[in-house]
């Protein structure tokens, strides 16, 4: 996404709409310092061969929000995945690259919580993002987009490292209308 | 409250789509513009696995915990 800051000027992100975390202190503990509003949920990681993995998150329900098989791969291909919006694999790697920062709205959609990742700032030379194969049999997508047409985009993953992350001063939105626009 | 944080990752899953964007517009706040490629916007599961999650400055104990983001 982008999103014009009134700290930063346009910026490009994530936006965060939903956030799930194990049921534990540490979950209620965020909710009240952070921005973030987690959801309940359970997040399994099960290893299923070499360097193969199984990422099933679920709901209290029982229901399997999302489940997907992946394997990670120190080689990065040159071919994208079959009808993807990208022209290459290294103009995807690029614009995945280019994102240090996430977005949570308020509630009542009037603020913008920004979290910043802060150190290190994205420094994918001295940790690259490596691509992860995902098995596009074994997907489950989220409800929202569920009945969406979804094609699989190129995937990654990043190893051990340290990350700081930093919420920056909340913004208020502005309204676009020309009687409260910023002077 | 804003708090610094310093977090281990054990490692980030990022897996990436791309839906239509007048199916992912309903999802977002107004104020935000959505990034697109030939009418297509790009939705992400984001899953870190985070060790030794740290508060910088008061000393919050440290944590071990698995997030999912979309």
């Amino acid at each position: 996404m982008e999103y014009e800051s009134s700290q930063l000027g346009l910026t490009k992100g994530i936006y965060f709409s939903r956030l799930i975390m194990d049921p534990n202190h540490v979950r209620r503990v965020a909710n009240m310092l952070m921005a973030f509003d987690f959801e309940r949920g359970t997040i399994t990681r099960q290893t299923t061969g070499e360097n193969s993995t199984d990422v099933t998150v679920t709901l209290p329900s029982g229901k399997n929000l999302f489940h997907a098989n992946v394997h990670t791969s120190g080689e990065f291909p040159f071919a994208l995945t079959e009808g993807s919006c990208f022209e290459s694999a290294d103009e995807a790697l690029a614009m995945y690259n280019d994102i240090a920062y996430g977005f949570v709205s308020s509630a009542d959609a009037q603020s913008m919580h920004i979290l910043q990742i802060a150190e290190p700032h994205p420094n994918y030379e001295a940790w690259p993002l490596l691509h992860l194969e995902v098995n596009r049999d074994s997907i489950i997508i989220p409800t929202e987009l569920a009945d969406a047409e979804v094609q699989l985009e190129p995937s990654y993953y990043v190893g051990q490292l340290p990350r700081y992350w930093r919420w920056l001063k909340t913004e208020r939105v502005e309204s676009k209308s020309p009687a409260s626009a910023p002077k | 409250m804003k708090l610094d944080v310093l977090a281990d990752l054990d490692h980030l899953f990022i897996i990436n789509f791309s839906v239509e964007a007048t199916r992912l517009q309903r999802l977002l706040p107004g104020h935000l513009r959505l990034l697109t490629r030939e009418g297509r916007a790009i939705p992400s599961i984001v899953l870190p696995a985070i060790r030794n999650l740290r508060q910088r400055s008061v000393g919050f104990p440290k944590v071990d915990y698995d997030l999912f983001g979309l």
